[in-house]
């Protein structure tokens, strides 16, 4: 992969530039979160954050999207596509699998016209981070990138390492050649060594994932789930910022003229009392217990069976948003029987 | 299989149908009579016995029915259309001349090039015998292709019964064996019997290359395929069409998942060796 060096402080005047041709999304601090948001002239840009509120999901599946405006004796129309090339920077190595994991979904069989449309018209430039106390994508193995990226940087203090991951990357290296060095020197090579070492070091939460597929078809029955549900509020939180939730729901709102409207979509969760309720009343999943076993189960065992990966990328978000702190890694952890039921929740 | 729609078309665009005739089967159940308006688009619509589709109500939305009719009658699309719903209600407010939305086939299907040649058990229950209908019109329309064909069909009550017309006509078809049974209400001037479909299961002999097909609520797949067992079925023989919530129809919502399966797109035909897998499929 080729790969370049630029200097720290020519980081803002190359987002700067980028920002000129492109609708430019970045990580922003806002109170004490930093968000996903489109650049503004100035704004601070958050370059060491840990994770975001919500993943990056929100720029290719919104969290609401008009689908169709439709007219009675007319059919549906699309909405006017949103045009323009946006450059995503500042997605963290977990986010960049969590994409390629939307993509499995989105893009194969039926295409997914929205979803496809939107990220095509993206670039996605990654940024190296360091762990939290929440992070297990090292357990995951999504704690590293090595495609899914336009370009991706590593920050070695004085420098960024930046990897080019396509030809629009490249292009956008060729256009602001001025900025970066092509020469990745032993010092710069040794910097990085250190960071990755240094970095895997600083991993707290860890999940073993050997056979948590088979163990989590084998307990499908335990009574352990409904014992971890009575904690949870059935919120949905863990769905909606999780990186790879996809869930989503259509529905029509009519105009006042009775004639045309809407039909949109929107973010859902398996969480919710009325996800598996069919009309005449039966629900398939009525218990809080086999709901969350469903997002469980989801992610560690039937999106790997479906894809050969977990839709987990171990991102954290799902326990750092849950009102009632409920751990996932310690409920499979203990699942697993690796550590006592009583010490969850 | 030809869709409506090239797979690089927006999958989530429905077409538009007209209601060329509607008639009531139940006091809740109404079926459905459509033709696509695109002339094309009519010509070249072609299904299986067992696939749905997703039918739009403008204004309220979306909602997945089996196809009624027969692919080997083409021309006009059947669905019988129950009212439980916000979008089944609406549904049930439109005329003949009323426009629908509709997208689809989706789904797998009955395996109808698996069933040639074997003797063929149908059990339905209630508005159950929606998808199978089909299958049954196909398999009359290709009687020689096929061995035997039973049908085992129970209702709660006379008027929840559906297409009793059509099946009282059927039922003196030499080339069917029928069995209608009611559970239970006023049964005085029903010819056949009462009882639960699964009683009907001792009247009947199963032959040993036996396929069965099977569209019953989702409570009574439990009793249906033990009894289907019991008669020495194998489990890869059984096919249910099963019933999930849904919203896109195409695998990519996820509401109807069971397990790694998507109703969906996998079903809604499953065997009952796909539901010792798949935990609360059945």
């Amino acid at each position: 992969m080729k790969t370049v060096v630029l200097p720290r402080e020519n980081l803002e005047p190359f987002l700067g530039r980028i920002a000129r041709g492109h609708d430019l999304i970045v990580p922003k601090k806002t109170g004490n979160d930093v968000v996903f948001d489109y650049y503004q002239e100035g704004c601070q840009i958050a370059l060491e954050y840990r994770r975001t509120l919500l993943p990056p999901k929100k720029f290719f599946l919104p969290p609401e999207e008009v689908l169709f405006r439709y007219k009675k004796g007319q059919g549906f129309t699309e909405p006017e596509p949103e045009v323009g090339r946006r450059v995503f920077f500042g997605l963290h190595p977990c986010d960049i699998h969590a994409l390629k994991r939307l993509d499995y979904v989105f893009l194969e069989g039926y295409v997914d016209t929205y979803y496809r449309r939107r990220r095509e018209r993206t670039l996605i430039i990654g940024l190296s981070c360091l762990p939290d106390d929440k992070c297990f994508c090292h357990s995951m193995g999504t704690d590293l990138v090595s495609d899914g990226f336009d370009l991706f940087f590593t920050d070695l203090g004085e420098v960024y390492l930046v990897e080019v991951g396509s030809t629009s990357g490249n292009d956008l290296v060729l256009t602001h050649r001025d900025l970066v060095s092509e020469v990745v020197d032993e010092a710069i090579l040794k910097e990085y060594k250190t960071f990755i070492s240094t970095r895997s070091d600083l991993f707290v939460q860890t999940l073993d994932t050997s056979g948590l597929s088979k163990i989590l078809t084998l307990e499908w029955e335990s009574p352990f789930w409904e014992k971890v549900a009575q904690d949870c509020l059935a919120c949905g939180r863990c769905s909606m910022s999780c990186p790879t939730c996809y869930c989503f729901s259509i529905y029509d709102q009519v105009n006042l003229d009775s004639i045309s409207g809407e039909r949109s979509r929107s973010w859902t969760s398996c969480l919710y009392k009325d996800y598996a309720l069919v009309a005449g009343g039966h629900n398939f999943r009525p218990s809080r217990g086999a709901r969350l076993r469903q997002r469980l189960m989801h992610k560690h065992k039937d999106f790997f069976e479906q894809q050969g990966v977990s839709a987990c990328v171990g991102c954290g978000r799902c326990q750092a948003n849950c009102p009632a702190g409920i751990d996932f890694c310690q409920v499979l952890t203990s699942l697993r029987g690796d550590i006592s039921e009583s010490a969850v929740g | 299989m030809s869709q409506l729609l090239a797979k690089t078309e927006n999958p989530y665009r429905p077409v538009r149908a007209k209601i060329v005739d509607l008639r009531d089967l139940t006091p809740e159940t109404r079926l459905f009579q459509v033709k696509l308006v695109d002339p094309k688009a009519a010509r070249d619509f072609d299904y299986r016995p067992g696939q749905f589709c997703q039918i739009s109500a403008l204004g309220t939305g979306e909602a997945p029915i089996s196809i009624s009719s027969s692919p080997t009658r083409p021309g006009l699309l059947e669905f019988c259309i129950r009212r439980v719903g916000r979008t089944t209600s609406a549904l049930h407010r439109l005329n003949p001349n009323d426009e629908v939305g509709i997208r689809g086939p989706y789904g797998n299907g009955f395996p109808v090039d698996y069933m040639e040649g074997k003797d063929v058990l149908i059990v339905a229950g209630g508005v159950g015998l929606a998808p199978v209908r089909s299958l049954l019109l196909y398999i009359l329309d290709n009687r020689d292709q096929f061995r035997s064909v039973t049908l085992l069909y129970g209702a709660r009550s006379l008027e929840d019964m559906l297409f009793r017309e059509e099946l009282k006509t059927l039922e003196r078809h030499p080339d069917l064996n029928i069995l209608l049974t009611l559970d239970s209400g006023d049964t005085r001037l029903w010819p056949f019997r009462t009882g639960l479909v699964t009683s009907l299961f001792e009247e009947i002999t199963v032959a040993p290359k036996t396929v069965a097909a099977v569209c019953v609520p989702p409570v009574a797949y439990k009793f249906v395929t033990k009894g289907l067992l019991d008669k020495g079925i194998s489990g890869e023989d059984i096919f249910m069409s099963l019933e999930r919530k849904m919203h896109c129809g195409i695998g990519k919502c996820g509401c109807c998942a069971v397990g790694s399966k998507y109703c969906c797109q996998d079903g809604p035909v499953f065997t009952y060796w796909d539901a010792l897998n798949l935990p609360d499929m059945i």
